[in-house]
Formats: structure tokens, sequence, C-alpha cells
């Protein structure tokens, strides 16, 4: 505890910072160590009460040996979420009401949101990530995190000796994904085996951690850079090919040569096997084939040599052109030529709400001070999007130069990015490449020999939504709860700690390097009108090929969905996309040819918001969906204001009684009331684009909430709505019995089962588990 | 000095000056709950929204600072329904936690 504080400090804004050590340390926050800090520093009582109830990722109760975080964001709620987090509930058979098992082994927790849609429904444990669960894989999971931990404990990880040959002896280069979608699907394991393998042939080539390709849903995805420059990409690779893609394509010394005709037979079948994957094959064009439509409509600047470089390697961001959009803005340019540039390129906010970014830059040119501040935004909250996660993982260097030209062009010299603390890789990557530039003079005193100077400091997040709103972001990096406060004055006037402050979303920061190097009017002839350059979205959801993608503006909803996307998994039909998460809307199927631009998607009742896009089917039903999104906003309001706090609460009830069969006939037009009031009166940005999710599927599947007043729920979703119930086609096999977990299902073998619908918890286990597809839901 | 117009009547405030500042000195009342004089907003009852022209959303009288040339409405139908809202929607959250006074003597 006191060596926490030493090195951490007294001051009252590292309650935060303290609160997550004590946290890391206990994995709650004990009494007795929140009485020391206040003891031992400026805190107070109060401050620390405040900001400890504050923050979701604080805990007062004490967790077991490891915590689960079952994601239940928007892709995974889609997927089955809450399906999963029962299943582990039931299988360590915690109590209700209660979050840990008796043995205070493990304990279960929900998140907003991981940011690894791709992968949903997706689990955390421990620093393990889990993905594509259902309510059946839950126990392996729990039993292969007990055999990994066991394997931890007994050996250490053994790192392969760095081999001392200069780049110019490796032969090409092994490109691996190293994201956290790829991490969670294996490209860690794969790295480890790719290694092993390279010892036992002798090969000497060099494996290289990249950054996000975009393509998660081909993860883990290897890339082969032959030294002619040819490449090769492997997808979906597992550590037991490794061996086998080497001795492919490099040559082997001895023995090895043999094994590598063998295996190169064997490999042609995993590749072309179409058991893998019916419908796109992967065959070792797969560059040039199918993964063009995947690629085909994006632009890459933000993503700029996406899946190519080593996200923290210096060197390799300063051959790629990195650092000379600084150093020419350093050393020719005026902090106004710049503004002006950035005025040119019709540069908006990425953060969501599209703000001219050059009006924001010269009102913090204009305030005079003697100190100013930049912030950049990094609380991705929105459950369903990860674009700002991938970018801070693949592009941290390319941020932190948006971001000196930003302090250049203002007149900022020390800086924040605020972080969420569910992305440590994240903030990994960030601190290291902070210390890189600090290290090679590209950060610190005097960049480039002028008298432009930046200090960046990075601040964790403790799981608050609201904090992505500029005025609580900054109560948080001053170390208070994070609640928002009326604007005027704004930050460009009066941010942080009173100082005229620049806060910018991660995205916003990565496009401008690219702006000043090619020039605005490259950027400005990308896009529509009023929405100019590229944004990059998550895909995720009900979509074939999740991803991140970075397209131009004014591309349509069906182009993303349809040519990128691959279309909706399964053969189902695309019911609507939700575009913008928590302040979005669903904009439905009939409305695809929606052109994706910040007034156009305001048009039609949805928003651009940071960028999340999670596409739903014809088994997702609306009124659940507005339920799920409006349970997000209640949860996460800071309570401050009466409409946010309790009008978002009154509006739930009405959707939960709606979900729960005891709607009544007034309740549309009372939740439409109560969200104009919301919409029109609440002080910040989340009370008033918390309604939009409700309003925008009233105003297209007003049908839906229709029948659900009628205790019908169209979609089969709403669990006190339907029942489960087998057909004559029930070939009497009992697996449904034997899976059933709460026994609602009689052991009754080749005569048809039948389900005892007051047993029945309807997790859709035994319809998903029956061959002959004999289990209704209505 | 900005000068600004409530209800149709202009009038001159102090620099820093609030809207409701500016109303209480021409003598229009704006109800409030959550503010107190002498301590920062805390915009959190909501029941003194006014309207100010060119913006799209209610603002709190007591916190929202004085500009010249804002025209201020300070009730209207709609500014009516919202304060009753936020009333309503206090009480929906207040069903019998708070002891009577009576209690406490």
């Amino acid at each position: 505890m006191d060596k926490a504080i030493e090195r951490i400090g007294t001051g009252p804004e590292k309650v935060l910072e303290l609160l997550q050590a004590i946290q890391g340390h206990y994995s709650y926050l004990p009494a007795e160590a929140l009485e020391r800090v206040c003891k031992l520093t400026d805190i107070s009582p109060a401050s620390i009460v405040g900001v400890s109830t504050f923050y979701d990722q604080f805990r007062h109760r004490p967790a077991g040996r490891h915590i689960i975080h079952v994601c239940v964001g928007t892709a995974c709620h889609v997927k089955g979420g809450e399906r999963v987090y029962d299943a582990f509930l039931r299988h360590l058979r915690i109590p209700n009401g209660e979050d840990t098992d008796s043995q205070r082994l493990f304990t279960v927790e929900k998140i907003a949101c991981l940011g690894c849609c791709t992968l949903a429904p997706a689990v955390q444990v421990g620093q393990v990530t889990y993905g594509h669960l259902t309510a059946e894989t839950v126990p392996n999971v729990i039993s292969d995190y007990l055999r990994y931990e066991e394997a931890r404990a007994t050996h250490k990880h053994k790192k392969r000796k760095q081999q001392k040959a200069g780049a110019e002896n490796f032969k090409g280069e092994i490109r691996l994904g190293m994201g956290s979608c790829c991490v969670a699907r294996g490209s860690g394991k794969l790295r480890e085996a790719l290694e092993e393998a390279l010892d036992q042939t002798g090969v000497q080539v060099a494996i290289k951690r990249v950054g996000c390709v975009g393509m998660c849903y081909q993860t883990p995805l290897l890339e082969l850079v032959l030294p002619d420059n040819r490449t090769f990409l492997y997808a979906r690779v597992q550590p037991e090919d490794a061996k086998a893609i080497i001795t492919r394509h490099f040559k082997v010394r001895g023995i090895g040569r043999k094994i590598s005709d063998s295996t190169s037979m064997l490999l042609d079948r995993i590749l072309t096997d179409e058991k893998r994957e019916p419908v796109t094959r992967y065959s070792i064009n797969v560059r040039d084939e199918q993964v063009a439509d995947f690629l085909g409509k994006q632009v890459h600047i933000a993503t700029e040599h996406g899946g190519r470089i080593d996200p923290i390697d210096l060197d390799e961001y300063l051959s790629k052109d990195g650092f000379q959009a600084i150093q020419k803005c350093v050393t020719e340019l005026e902090p106004d030529e710049i503004i002006s540039q950035i005025e040119r390129s019709g540069l908006r906010g990425r953060g969501g709400a599209g703000y001219p970014t050059h009006l924001k830059w010269s009102a913090v040119r204009r305030s005079k001070s003697g100190k100013k501040y930049i912030v950049c935004n990094g609380d991705e909250g929105d459950p369903g999007a990860f674009m700002d996660r991938m970018l801070m993982e693949s592009y941290p260097y390319r941020i932190i130069e948006g971001i000196a030209i930003a302090a250049y062009a203002v007149g900022a010299d020390e800086g924040f990015l605020y972080i969420r603390a569910e992305y440590p890789l994240a903030v990994d990557r960030i601190s290291r490449a902070i210390e890189n530039c600090k290290k090679r003079g590209f950060l610190g005193d005097n960049i480039f020999q002028s008298a432009f100077s930046l200090n960046l400091k990075i601040v964790p997040g403790a799981g608050a939504f609201v904090c992505g709103e500029e005025t609580a972001l900054m109560a948080s990096i001053e170390g208070r709860r994070g609640m928002p406060r009326l604007r005027p004055p704004y930050p460009a006037r009066s941010g942080l700690w009173g100082k005229p402050t620049l806060i910018n979303n991660v995205e916003t920061y990565c496009v401008v390097p690219w702006i000043i190097r090619n020039g605005p009017e490259k950027f400005a002839s990308l896009g529509t009108g009023h929405s100019k350059g590229t944004k990059v979205f998550a895909l995720a959801g009900k979509i074939a090929h999740g991803g991140l993608i970075e397209v131009p503006m004014g591309i349509t909803i069906r182009q993303i969905i349809e040519d990128i996307g691959g279309g909706i998994a399964g053969g189902l039909k695309l019911k609507a996309v939700q575009i913008g998460g928590p302040s979005g809307g669903c904009v439905p199927e009939r409305l695809a040819h929606t052109s994706v631009d910040f007034e156009t998607l305001k048009g039609v009742g949805a928003m651009m918001g940071s960028g999340g896009m999670v596409a739903l089917d014809e088994t997702d039903c609306m009124v659940d969906i507005a339920r799920y999104f409006l349970r997000f906003t209640q949860n996460q309001s800071c309570g401050k204001c009466t409409f946010c706090r309790i009008g978002t609460r009154r509006m739930l009830d009405i959707l939960d009684r709606l979900c729960t069969g005891q709607g009544k006939n007034t309740d549309i037009e009372e939740l439409e009331q109560l969200a104009e009031i919301v919409q029109n009166s609440s002080l910040c940005g989340l009370g008033k684009t918390a309604p939009n999710p409700v309003l925008s599927t009233i105003k297209y599947f007003r049908d839906e909430y229709e029948a659900h007043i009628n205790k019908r729920c169209p979609a089969a979703k709403c669990k006190e709505l339907i029942t489960y119930s087998v057909t004559d086609d029930c070939i009497g096999c009992t697996l449904c019995a034997q899976h059933c977990p709460v026994e609602a299902i009689a052991m009754v073998p080749y005569q048809k089962h039948e389900i005892d619908s007051e047993k029945c918890i309807r997790c859709g286990t035994c319809k998903n588990i029956c061959p002959a597809d004999a289990v209704k839901v209505e | 000095m900005p000068v600004l117009t409530i209800d149709n009547r202009k009038v001159e405030v102090n620099d820093g000056a609030t809207i409701l500042d500016a109303a209480n000195k021409l003598g229009i009342h704006i109800p409030t709950m959550c503010f107190l004089d002498g301590y920062e907003p805390s915009t959190s009852c909501m029941v003194c929204i006014v309207k100010v022209e060119g913006l799209a959303n209610f603002v709190p009288a007591c916190a929202t600072i004085a500009q010249e040339g804002m025209i201020v409405h300070s009730s209207s139908e709609q500014i009516d329904r919202a304060r009753k809202a936020a009333l309503e929607l206090l009480l929906s959250d207040h069903l019998g936690d708070v002891m009577s006074p009576v209690q406490h003597t």
C-alpha cells in the first residue's frame, strides 16, 4: 500500500490511479486499504467513497480468485451473451444475487463491452479471452482456463532466444496479427508454435507482430512475405499448421526437407478444405480473390499500412513517412496554416457528433492562456464498437503524431490520453510508444529543435460510459466522479483545471498526419458534401464477415453489409442495422440504401456515433434491442439531472413491462412522450441521445411494439413471451434431455420428448443440440 | 455587460450573470428547486429550464451564462410540460422513502 502511494503520488487527482492499484492487488477495495489512502494522501474520505462508487470497475466486496467478465455488449447481446452469463452462474452453482462460487474460485461479472465484437459472445477469464461461446461450451471454458493456469504456474513461459542475425539475414518475414481479437483467437499460441517450428527447421525468418488487418472473421491471420516480395495469406491458422507453412515456403536444411514434402500436401488439403468454410474457399491466392470484396471498397487513411507494420516499431513507422507531417508542421507551417488545412480538408470530429475539427482547434488557439492542455478521448464506451481500440493497438505512433500536430496548432504543451480500462493492450502499446517517442525526441522538450514541447500521459478509465462525454472525461482526469457539466463554457475556453483544452477522439487525431502529408484537398475529395474523408466502422453482429473497416463517407449501408460484410451469416435475412450504439438508432433493411454520412444518418433517426455497426437478422426482437440499449444508458446515467436519471428509468420500466407481457395499450404513446422530454431537456449528450434507440425502433417497427402489448414476441426472443415445445419430428434421441441444464425434459428414449414449461428457463440449449430440428419456439 | 431579452423585455446584466439572475432583475419568476444562492449551480432538478432561441434543447436558467443578444422565453406550453414532467419524475422516485416532518419532532 505505502509503496503504491509512494510510486503514484498523493495529489487529489491520483485517486483513480490509486484505486486501480489497490483493486489490481486485492481484486477488490478493502475498507482498511481505503482508510490508509485517506491517511497518507490529500484525498478525502468523501472523494474516495464518491469516486470508488461511481465507476463500474471497482468492487467493494471480496472477489473469487479468478474473475470471469462476461461481455454483454451489443454484438454479444444479440448472439446470446445473457445466456452465457446465466450458464456460468448455473455451472458454478452461484446462488441468486451472488456473483462468487462457494469455493471463492470464480467471480462472474457482466462487462459492458470487451470490444471483441467479432468474437461474440465473448468472455474474459483473467487475461484470457474466449470467443463464440454458447451455454453448452461454458464448462469447457472453465476447465480450459484452469488447465492454462496450472500450466502457467508449473513451467514458466519459455522465451525463444532472438537470433542476433541482422535483418539482412532474414529471408522474408512472417506477419502475424496481434490485435486483441487475434490473440483471443489464438495468435499468441500460433506465434509460439511458429517460433518452435523455426527453431526445429533452422529457417531464419523474422516473425513480425502486426496490428489489426481488419478481417477479424478470419483470425488468426498469417501473412508470409518471401524475399522476392511475393505474399501468401493464410486464414484461421491453427498452431499445428505452423510447421507445415514454414516448410512449404522456406528451404529446410537436412531432415526437414522430407517433412516439407509430406506436409506440403497436407497443407494444400487444409487450405482448400471446403469443410472449414463452405462458402468461401481459403486458397493461397486469397488476397486476390475473396478478400478483394472485403478490402475492395475500403480506403485506408486512419488504418494506413494495416497489417503490415509492427505497431510499436518506431523505425518502421519512420520508414513509412512517420513523423514527417509533424516535422513539416513544426519547421515549415504556422499554426494558423495548419488549422486552415484542417478546415479545407472538411474534417469533422469522429467521436460521434461530427463537430467541425478546425472550429474546435481555432477556438482553443484563440483562447488566451499561458497553459493549454490537449486530450485524446479513447474512452470508447459504446457497446458494439471497437474502432478506437484497434487504432490504439495498431497505430499508436500515428495517434501520437496527430496529437502532436494538434497540440502545436493550438499551443498546448501537455496532454492526456484517456483510455478505457477494458483495453489493456491499447494502454500497453500507447505507453510503450510514448516511451519510445520520448527517447528519440518526438515527444518532450524542443521537438525537432524548435520551441515546441509536448508531454503526454495516459489516464486509464474505470468503466464509466458517461466519461466519453468531454466534460465528464475531464472531471475524471481531475480525479473526480465523471459527471458532465453544462456547456458553455466549452473546454476550448475552460477545460482541464479551468484551462483551455482541446479534446478530440482517437480517430480524429489518427487521420491528421495523412491530411498534412497528402494535402487537405485529397482528403476532401473523398466523401459527400458535408462529410469528407473516410470513417472507420466496427462491423459485427449477425454479419458473415465481421471486422474493422475504413470506408469513404457516402457509401451505403447495403454496400457495407453485403459487399464488404458478405451479408448475414447462416442464410438469414437482414432486418436492421444498429448504428451508433446507445446514442444511435436502428436503420431498417428497407432503408439500407441510406448513405453513411453525418446528416443522412441523423435524418433516418440513427447517428454516426463512434462507428459501431451491428447487423441484426430476423431472429432479433427490436423491442428487446431498445430495452437493451436503454438498460445500458439508464445504468450508465451519472444521475445528475432529473430527466436522464429518472426519465430513462421510467422508459425502461415500460420496456420491461412490454418484454414481460405486462404491456398496456398506452405504453407506446407514453414512451414517445417521455422520450421527447428526455431528449429535449437532459443536460448532456448521454441523456439527449438515450431515447434514440427507442424512438427509431418505434418508428420503423411499431408493429413489434403492438405485438408485445398483445403478449407476443414475433422474433421469439423475449423469454416471458415464448415457450419451447417438441414437434413430431422428434426422434427420441434424448440429447436434449441430457443437456437440459434444469432437467425440464424427461429422459424417455425412443419416445417423443416433452418440455416442462414451468421448469424451462428458455436457454435454447435443446434447440441448438437437437439433430432433427424438432424444438419449436413460439 | 451583456444585454439580453427575456419574454420580450430587454435587460442588462453583469458579465458572468446567469439567465436566472437576469430574470430576477426583471421580476420574472423562474421556478427553482436545487438552486441555492451563493453555491455552484448543481443543474440537477431541471425545473428552471428555459428556451433560448437558436439552441435545440432547453437549458437550466440557474447555470446558463447570459450572453449578448440572447433571446430567452421563460415559459411556454412546452416548457411548462417539461417542468411538470421533471416534478412528476422526481415524485415517481419518491414514494414513502422520506420520513414525514412530524416524526422528526
